[in-house]
């Protein structure tokens, strides 16, 4: 741009031209002119269209008087400044107050450092528009020097970059939600080629593997040496099979740093086809689940712990009953004596008694799977595995318990009711848990009414379903009562009153109540005593 | 075992359980004895007094009225049956507070058949003899009330170790008078000594005539 356009005419024209006369040498200068403007009309027309599509625009100052002078401001700068041609050239004052003011002091030293240092200098500042548009523009500007060295113009252009600033912003955002999401879910994500070289690898996962992203792509063997010896051969199967097979596959394998850190991760590979079919690429995801892993370890030994708590507070409570149980196996033992003998006196009278050596033989049996039963409650009641959840009938369930019991209710002289709702609605539950509950919420009871000597000691045990469509079981003594103030506490893990007590009885109840979806909790009555209750969700609730 | 012509006697069973209270049914009846059982301590009180039983096999720990409190009650309003004691458990202090209130037996469940028919025995013979004692000394009182006023006095005076001179003196009457008394005395009474008759007087518990005292 900028050159003299080349002559139509062949170069040898210039003896012609010396023959030619004035008036022709005017008319073929119009001619020339007339064909230059044309020429020019043309350049600036595709030099606008230009500028209007690269969003690009030029302008030129003139430095040469004592303030510069605006000589050029392309067609493309006024659309992006948002002038109107009409009005003429802006003023330096109009352009300044274009110019977002946090980004005038960077766009005033770049203009005093192309002046003065006479150098090019380019920088990206943003714009208002009158309308409260915002753009971003980048500038370059170039000075023109003379002979003398001195600035004579200072030509630039301006391009309006809002919209790939806008994109790259765009970019750039998605770019850092993904890393934060990465680096929250310790999820990498890895493009590799068939031989598991990486071809491109995220932050996180290198964070993971242990790599500096700064050393650039690790080498295909050097995530390989970072692999669990032991599951090697395990993850190599894995891509295999995702390669030939052309399936997803996925793996849980350990990985070790070279500072001995083992970190436990799931990787998931799904290979990349071509329209033919064949394997371009594998595209995949690695999770750091060392922390779950942790996390579900921990929670297994707390399960256990919990287990273990439980079946120490049932064997406490067992040994507690030992008395009452063996009371409990006594009486049908005692029966099956007295009757075998009463049987085999009757079948060695002088005149045998059949009809009564029956009668006593079949109450042998009875008294004796009676016996088989008690000792099979305390069985399961001691057992350390966990049974699975049935479907129970609660007044069963507390009656086996208070069958055990019974005996120590009778030598502490506590009366024992059972008031039990009939066609109480089934629940769902672990029947040796939840005879832990009762166990524990009567022990406690009988435990609270014995210092009581004014009064009766009652025990009362109740079943209903209640309005809330729950099985709602209560345990209530005459006992010596909570205060209002401990009434919270008494469930809280080694809060006991008694002296031999672990205090775990009412803590380990509520996590059993509560596993089961249900509550339990107590309140003061209005009279002596306690009130414990707990609820349960019905069967198939 | 009891005499052939008369019913066997009746033992009487309280205990809670089913199971001890039925096997304990059978072994007694298995024994030859007459059963009756009762599921506590009320029921048993409850039962009608006629034909009281000849023993009674009493559990230590019944709900309500416990095994104790029972042969307290029943000492209270003299029901004397000799009690054998069953437990669940060997309890030494229950154990030695039933004796001493007179308790034949003492057994911990389960127990030896022939410990308990040998216990029931023995309460069974008991009571024998305290029926026998009971109606000898229901003769003996009406025997007494068979004599005279002066007839009483005379005893009183004969048994307290007054010669027949010092009686007709105290009663101013004839020693004859005496000697005729002293007959009847000897012969309503049906005592064939003077040391016969002072043993009865003991047992009706006569007071001796004050002048011996001195």
């Amino acid at each position: 741009m900028g050159s003299v356009p080349p002559s139509s005419d062949p170069p040898s024209s210039e003896n012609s031209r010396a023959n030619k006369t004035t008036e022709q040498k005017v008319k073929l200068l119009l001619e020339i002119t007339d064909e230059l403007k044309d020429r020019l009309a043309q350049e600036k027309l595709y030099l606008a269209e230009a500028q209007a599509l690269s969003h690009t625009g030029s302008w030129a100052w003139d430095m040469t008087g004592d303030n510069p002078k605006l000589v050029h401001w392309s067609e493309e700068m006024f659309r992006i400044w948002g002038f109107d041609p009409k009005d003429g050239l802006p003023t330096t004052e109009e352009i300044s107050r274009r110019i977002v003011p946090q980004d005038l002091d960077s766009v005033k030293e770049g203009l005093e450092k192309s002046i003065h240092q006479k150098v090019d200098t380019c920088d990206d500042f943003r714009i208002m528009l009158p309308d409260g548009t915002v753009k971003h523009l980048h500038t370059i500007r170039h000075p023109v020097l003379n002979a003398a060295g001195e600035v004579v113009k200072l030509f630039g252009t301006s391009i309006d970059i809002t919209e790939r600033k806008r994109n790259e912003n765009a970019l750039r955002r998605s770019e850092a939600y993904l890393a934060e999401t990465q680096r929250l879910t310790h999820t990498g994500t890895f493009v590799g080629d068939r031989t598991t070289a990486p071809l491109y690898w995220s932050e996180e996962l290198f964070r993971i593997f242990g790599f500096d992203p700064k050393d650039g792509l690790p080498a295909r063997d050097q995530p390989l040496e970072r692999i669990h010896p032991e599951d090697l051969d395990r993850f190599k199967q894995s891509w295999a099979r995702a390669i030939h097979e052309k399936v997803d596959s996925d793996l849980e394998y350990r990985i070790v740093l070279p500072d001995g850190t083992v970190k436990h991760v799931y990787g998931l590979g799904h290979p990349v086809l071509d329209a033919n079919g064949e394997l371009v690429e594998v595209v995949g995801t690695t999770v750091d689940i060392t922390q779950r892993k942790r996390a579900e370890k921990e929670r297994e030994r707390l399960r256990q712990l919990e287990a273990d708590l439980a079946h120490i507070n049932r064997v406490s409570m067992m040994g507690e009953l030992a008395v009452s149980i063996a009371h409990e196996v006594n009486q049908p033992l005692s029966g099956v004596v007295s009757n075998g003998s009463a049987c085999l006196r009757w079948l060695t009278r002088d005149s045998p008694d059949i009809e009564e050596a029956r009668e006593a033989a079949s109450h042998i049996v009875r008294d004796g799977k009676r016996a088989a039963e008690v000792i099979a409650r305390i069985r399961a009641l001691t057992t350390r595995t966990a049974t699975p959840r049935e479907k129970l009938d609660l007044n069963e369930t507390i009656r086996e318990v208070l069958a055990l019991i019974g005996d120590k209710a009778k030598r502490k002289s506590v009366t024992v009711q059972a008031r039990f709702a009939d066609d109480l609605s089934p629940v769902s539950g672990d029947r040796v848990q939840l005879q832990q509950v009762v166990l524990n919420l009567v022990m406690n009871a009988i435990e609270a009414m014995s210092s009581v000597v004014e009064r009766a000691r009652e025990l009362v045990i109740a079943t209903r379903d209640d309005d809330a469509g729950h099985v709602q079981a209560t345990v209530e003594d005459s006992g010596i009562g909570l205060e209002p103030n401990t009434i919270g506490r008494i469930f809280e893990p080694f809060h006991t009153t008694k002296s031999g007590g672990m205090g775990m009885g009412l803590s380990i109840s509520r996590s059993i109540v509560q596993a089961h979806g249900g509550r339990l909790w107590a309140a003061t009555k209005d009279g002596p005593g306690t009130i414990f209750y707990f609820t349960l969700p019905r069967w198939g609730e | 075992m009891a005499e052939s012509q008369e019913l066997e006697p009746v033992i009487a069973i309280v205990d809670d359980d089913p199971s001890v209270r039925e096997g304990l049914e059978s072994l007694i009846r298995s024994a030859g004895w007459r059963a009756e059982t009762f599921a506590s301590a009320q029921a048993f009180l409850a039962r009608p007094r006629s034909e009281p039983p000849s023993c009674l096999v009493l559990d230590l720990q019944l709900p309500g009225l416990s095994g104790l409190d029972l042969q307290k009650r029943m000492a209270e309003v003299e029901l004397e049956i000799p009690i054998v004691f069953l437990t669940g458990h060997g309890n030494i202090p229950s154990s030695v507070q039933a004796m001493k209130a007179g308790a034949v037996e003492f057994l911990t469940k389960p127990f030896e058949e022939e410990e308990l028919l040998h216990a029931i025995e023995e309460a069974v013979e008991r009571d024998r003899h305290r029926r026998q004692q009971h109606a000898e000394m229901r003769e003996l009182r009406d025997r007494y009330e068979s004599l005279t006023a002066r007839e009483r006095q005379v005893m009183q005076e004969v048994v307290s170790g007054l010669l027949n001179k010092q009686i007709a003196g105290e009663l101013n009457i004839t020693e004859f008078t005496v000697k005729i008394h002293r007959a009847h005395v000897m012969s309503k009474m049906n005592a064939d000594s003077l040391a016969d008759l002072v043993r009865m007087a003991e047992s009706l518990g006569i007071r001796l005539h004050k002048r011996s005292a001195e």
